[in-house]
């Protein structure tokens, strides 16, 4: 396999994004309804 | 612990070291020992990353502090996405096609060896006297539920690490980097399950959600822009994504995981790895803490959960202040398990408000009568909990966990102080042209001193709550301006040489004058304001002095 090989992955970092930004707004409201 | 426990302690820490050793490869060649000859796949990559950087301390205290606070402390990890994702963009392909051992190299190839040289300089100071804490923090922990001295605990977690590091390298560390992740995540949700079960058996799941929130424990969140506050979601966005820009992007513990990444796509897909689990691992842990304060609502507590100057107070002249507390206590608890059963919100506020007194209290007649005003129970919170509450076999995978954790945070950090060590320092400056066999034993070499090194500061760190505390803000005082040293690097052409290494100096000078004149501006921010002062200056000194022949700007072309 080559050192080198270097795909884009730009579908896999805005998963990563949305994913962490569900997340975050997902314990806001947890936090705002068990509070 | 039952003699059972005690098997599975020793089985587990034995299995982990041989087949850690058993599956290293090619470790008689430089490469192999110190970055796998390049062929790790990304997965086992990723796990090492996240091994690397939770340590034994992230399992004890960061339980303790839910246990206190609640989950607000996962804020500090919401830059980690999105660090990972700009890392897996700049950093990542350019250290791998620029086929360094360690991150500070590149600093050479674009700038000039005294840049290099400070930069792998202040992470091998830093690094070397923060691996020394992370031993000590969990051995001060683990010798008080154990019973053991503080030597045999520090040495029982030093000595099989750099046994294993020493002889099998990077490959050593990243399999058993691998096992430790499993074991942590079974460990964790096993004790999730368990507390589950035992809150159900005496209320309702919603009702412990409830009793939860009602104590602000699972206020995650909270977006109020306060620069003095250290854990809000601007400091974990802004201020925890420059800390995580750097820890993952500057740091040879890090950088050295995914450099040994069978390829560019390889390293990337390991940081994706970590950007994916880090928070609901992270979430996991948390949650067990918060989980034992309600377990705690029923059944009875310790009124402080580091017991290990009970007995001295106990036979003081504290003794009959403590005795007393201790009775307000038992009865105060009682209270708040009735108010918390009936789930009368107000009385059960009010009776958990004077078991926090309670507790404050005592911690300060230990403190009079200890002489230790740093004396908390924080860190000793989950690990009661796992000796007194877990069943056979389980309390000892936990504390063979906690002690794995110790070891692989450890033997990554001790791996990459030695390349460095061997790679910025010995072969730079010392001995330039000797053969692979010489680095190679001389890297061994290295690894066993800075291994003996760590237990040295270890068993003196321990004693020493002030410097643990100064060598743990030490990474914030640095960590900005390396990674405003790595900006000038990668993202710009027009930086000189000189505007890195004077930017450099500038942005650490700047953090520690802010840092010990306006105390009240929490840590995160020096990350910032590090990075930002090193890039102005840099930049500044860039335009105006003229670039020395000696360097190779046109590193952007060939990379």
């Amino acid at each position: 396999m080559s050192v080198e090989r270097d795909t884009p992955m730009t579908s896999i970092y805005i998963q990563v994004l949305v994913l962490e930004a569900i997340i975050v707004v997902a314990l806001w409201v947890f936090g705002r309804m068990f509070s | 612990m039952r003699p059972f426990d005690w098997f599975v302690v020793v089985a587990y820490v034995g299995w982990i070291i041989v087949d850690g050793l058993r599956r290293s490869k090619h470790t008689d060649q430089i490469e192999g020992y110190l970055l796998a000859s390049r062929s790790l796949p990304w997965w086992a990559v990723g796990l090492s990353v996240m091994a690397t950087q939770m340590s034994a301390v992230t399992i004890v205290a960061t339980t303790g502090l839910a246990y206190s606070t609640g989950l607000r402390f996962i804020q500090n990890y919401i830059g980690l996405p999105l660090a990972m994702v700009i890392l897996s963009l700049t950093v990542v392909p350019f250290f791998t096609r620029a086929r360094v051992y360690t991150a500070y190299e590149y600093l050479e190839q674009r700038f000039d060896a005294r840049t290099r040289s400070l930069a792998s300089f202040l992470f091998l100071v830093g690094r070397a006297m923060s691996l020394g804490v992370t031993l000590a923090a969990p051995a001060v922990v683990m010798s008080t539920i154990l019973g053991w001295t503080l030597p045999v605990t520090v040495l029982a977690i030093c000595v099989p690490m750099i046994a294993y590091t020493t002889i099998g390298g990077v490959q050593a560390v990243a399999w058993t980097d691998v096992k430790q992740m499993f074991i942590v995540v079974f460990g964790m949700s096993a004790a999730v399950a368990i507390l589950l079960y035992g809150i159900v058996q005496h209320v309702s799941l919603g009702q412990a959600i409830h009793l939860a929130g009602a104590t602000g424990r699972l206020q995650a969140i909270d977006f109020r822009f306060n620069l003095t506050e250290t854990y809000t979601f601007w400091s974990g966005m802004i201020g925890g994504l420059f800390l995580m820009l750097s820890y993952f992007g500057c740091d040879q513990s890090q950088v050295q995981r995914y450099l040994s990444a069978k390829s560019i796509d390889e390293a990337r897909q390991s940081l994706m790895l970590t950007a994916y689990v880090k928070i609901p691992l992270q979430l996991l842990i948390l949650v067990a803490g918060v989980l034992v304060f309600v377990f705690y609502l029923f059944q009875a507590p310790p009124m402080l959960f580091n017991r290990v100057h009970d007995a001295e107070i106990a036979a003081g002249p504290q003794g009959a202040q403590y005795a007393a507390l201790q009775q307000s206590f038992d009865q105060e608890i009682a209270t708040r398990r009735d108010a918390a059963t009936r789930d009368d919100r107000a009385a059960f506020l009010a009776s958990e408000a004077r078991v926090r007194d309670i507790r404050a209290q005592a911690a300060s007649v230990v403190r009079q009568a200890t002489g230790d005003d740093r004396y908390n129970d924080v860190n000793y919170v989950f690990p009661t909990f796992i000796t007194t509450h877990l069943p056979i076999g389980l309390v000892g995978l936990m504390i063979a966990a906690i002690f794995a954790a110790a070891m692989s945070a450890s033997g990554g950090e001790l791996n990459s102080l030695a390349t460095a060590t061997i790679i910025d320092f010995y072969r730079r400056h010392f001995v330039t042209d000797a053969s692979d066999a010489h680095y190679l034993l001389a890297s061994k070499l290295a690894t066993s001193f800075w291994g003996l090194f760590a237990c040295i500061v270890a068993m003196y760190a321990a004693n020493q709550g002030s410097l643990i505390e100064v060598v743990n803000r030490y990474g914030s005082f640095f960590y900005g301006s390396l990674l405003g040293v790595f900006i000038l690097a990668i993202l710009t052409r027009r930086a000189t040489a000189a505007g890195a290494f004077w930017g450099l100096i500038s942005g650490m000078i700047v953090v520690l004058t802010v840092a010990f004149t306006l105390p009240w501006i929490a840590f995160l921010w020096h990350n910032v304001i590090g990075a930002a002062v090193v890039v102005a200056v840099g930049m500044t000194i860039s335009f105006v002095a003229p670039r020395s022949d000696s360097e190779h700007s046109d590193v952007f072309d060939t990379l």
